[in-house]
């Protein structure tokens, strides 16, 4: 395997009223062409924001990403805008990123009018996107409110997909859909990822969905990686402490499973990312917190091959 | 003992074309003590149906078309609004998905939670802080006396969520409905909070309605469960029947659709099509154009809900069949 995306060192620092908050910060992170990484973590950990870093949606304030070995934050306006051919974005929210005023067809079709396509060889891509996506080939003249939210989605999939990119952000694509119509939309996107060969970065709260989709399995606490592994191993033997929170909290499915207690909660709110604390920013939270932890930043150590920890106890 | 009876209970709301029903028929009984989840997906009418109860559709648009609500042995849907008024509280108490724009933004969290206690108890200033103050370390505030004067936005939506159910209890109400409690929340501050809703409800000994359209949440809380789809109960059943041996085929598609991180499977089991929108929905079984056990007769007539088991019904014309 190659790898598609390098990033190192990549942070993402937004002005706040004089304090600067650290949405993303020194983040490394590799993904191989072919696979699919999921990237998990609680809501204001940064993952939305690596999500958009990575295919340049905003700038970064340090670091560098190379996608297939060209360096991303160097390329002008124009480069750029041809990059992204390759790069696209799915959005949470199937209702908010649909312009309502466009019909379908012109939802579709407007990257390939940003890279210059002509409109005949626009209308033919557009029948064979809504095709793939299983959208019937009526549905080209209407507006997106005339659309379930499981449908809107597949739309905005076909919006993303038409470029034909290689790498692309799926950020929350099921969070807002009925439980009923989710798997339908995992089952479309795994379909997809077979017939166009493509690389997802798969951001969710949803720990099993996440599990589902992923070969890899990155979760991010405060800005930070703190722990990458296969999906598998990630959840048969999570090692940082915060994993293993975020897996203990998964409700169970079948009622003689019910952990209730302290054991499983995981105390407290995650800090603001405007004031992080000292040392591993987990320790407020940690029951293993030792004194290290307060004032050194565990590095990222490889306990089993492919397995990453960012842990003073466990790595 | 029966704390709540609802029968036949049907709602409609006013629309552009005509008059649509968002609940139909439903009936279900809740005992003192008991946690009663009622699981279902948007448009299913589930907090329709704890809007009604409450009392709280505005009318017009909405209407209660038929049915009764028995609370203690005496109709809600016949109370004036102000003894409906003295049920909310101290009978009946609510919690919303949304924290934040449940709690008001200009107030404090203490004067809100004090108001609640001044509207149905009275009681010196100085009581009633005292009280707020016992309240928000129930349920779990850190420094509560110091977060009296905060503010809604200074609070995360867990703490929030906490503050509402301090409301929520000021009075010790005999029935805790919670609409989608954990649905805005991260799955870590989830469990926090289903934890410190099981915790309160052994306290408190107060019966417990549950709106969720996570299984998963059901499985954590509920000790019986009712599937809503469309508008009707399509099953009911004790939480642990409900999950070992699902009748409805919505209700087996509701558990398998779902993906758990023990098993591994290529392919999730979805359930083709979409919900119908109240208004358009099918004739016959609402469920019938997506499922996969359908047959024409499925689409003519609604099948009764009837009983199968202890405490078990099911909606289902093909069960089997």
């Amino acid at each position: 395997m190659t790898a598609l995306i390098e990033a190192t060192g990549l942070s993402k620092h937004f002005s706040l009223r004089g304090s600067r908050l650290r949405a993303v910060d020194g983040v490394d992170l590799v993904i191989q062409a072919g696979e699919t990484i999921g990237l998990v973590g609680e809501s204001g950990c940064g993952k939305s924001t690596l999500g958009r870093l990575l295919i340049r949606l905003i700038p970064a304030t340090a670091g560098r990403v190379l996608f297939d070995g060209i360096d991303l934050l160097g390329l002008d306006a124009a480069a750029l805008r041809r990059a992204r051919r390759a790069m696209q974005i799915i959005f949470q929210d199937p209702y908010g990123a649909l312009n309502p005023r466009m019909t379908v067809e012109d939802i579709i079709a407007e990257p390939l009018v940003i890279q210059g396509v002509a409109a005949a060889a626009r209308q033919t891509q557009v029948s064979e996107m809504l095709g793939m996506v299983g959208l019937p080939a009526r549905a080209r003249q209407r507006f997106p409110h005339e659309f379930s939210g499981g449908q809107r989605q597949r739309i905005g999939i076909a919006r993303a997909l038409i470029t034909r990119p290689r790498f692309v952000v799926c950020d929350e694509p099921v969070s807002a859909l009925d439980v009923s119509v989710q798997a339908q939309i995992v089952n479309l996107l795994v379909d997809l990822r077979a017939e166009l060969g493509l690389t997802y970065l798969f951001i969710a709260h949803d720990l099993a969905v996440v599990k589902h989709i992923s070969n890899r399995v990155a979760v991010m606490y405060l800005g930070k990686i703190v722990e990458l592994a296969d999906s598998e191993a990630l959840h048969a033997a999570p090692r940082h402490p915060y994993t293993r929170a975020l897996i203990a909290a998964v409700p169970a499915m079948h009622p003689s499973q019910r952990r209730r207690g302290a054991s499983r909660r995981l105390a407290g709110d995650m800090p603001s990312a405007s004031q992080p604390p000292s040392g591993c920013r987990f320790h407020t939270r940690c029951r293993l917190a030792i004194d290290v932890c307060r004032v050194t930043e565990p590095a990222m150590t490889e306990p089993s091959p492919g397995h990453f920890v960012a842990c003073h106890v466990e790595g | 003992m029966t704390l709540l009876s609802v029968a036949n209970l049907t709602t409609t709301f006013q629309t552009g074309s005509g008059e649509a029903a968002a609940i139909e028929d439903i009936s279900f009984d809740l005992q003192e003590g008991e946690i009663l989840g009622i699981v279902g997906e948007s448009g299913s009418g589930k907090s329709v149906t704890a809007l009604t109860i409450m009392g709280l559709l505005p009318t017009p648009p909405a209407r209660v078309a038929g049915g009764s609500v028995s609370f203690l042995g005496q109709d809600l849907l016949r109370l004036s609004d102000a003894a409906m008024r003295r049920v909310r509280g101290p009978g009946i108490a609510m919690v919303f998905q949304e924290p934040m724009t449940s709690l008001n933004p200009v107030f404090t969290i203490g004067a809100q939670v004090m108001e609640t206690i001044r509207a149905h108890e009275g009681l010196s200033h100085r009581a009633r802080f005292a009280r707020a103050v016992e309240l928000l370390e129930k349920v779990g505030i850190p420094s509560p006396a110091a977060r009296m004067t905060d503010y809604p936005h200074q609070l995360s939506g867990g703490q929030r969520q906490r503050v509402m159910l301090a409301i929520a209890l000021s009075c010790r109400p005999k029935l805790l409905i919670a609409d989608e409690p954990t649905t805005a929340l991260d799955v870590t501050i989830q469990a926090q909070i289903l934890d410190l809703i099981m915790d309160l409800r052994d306290e408190f000994g107060m019966a417990i309605m549950i709106i969720t359209h996570n299984m998963g949440v059901i499985a954590e809380t509920a000790d019986r469960v009712l599937v809503m789809y469309a508008g009707r109960v399509i099953e009911a059943a004790p939480v642990a029947t409900l999950f070992d041996q699902p009748l409805h085929p919505y209700t087996s598609g509701l558990l398998s659709c779902v993906p758990t991180l023990e098993q591994r499977k290529a392919r999730l089991a979805a359930i083709p099509g979409t919900l119908p929108e109240p208004g358009r929905r099918p004739p016959g079984c609402r469920f019938a154009p997506r499922c996969p056990r359908a047959i024409p007769a499925c689409a003519e007539t609604s099948p009764p809900l009837a009983s199968h088991g202890p405490g078990h019904t099911a909606a289902c014309a093909r069960i089997g069949a």
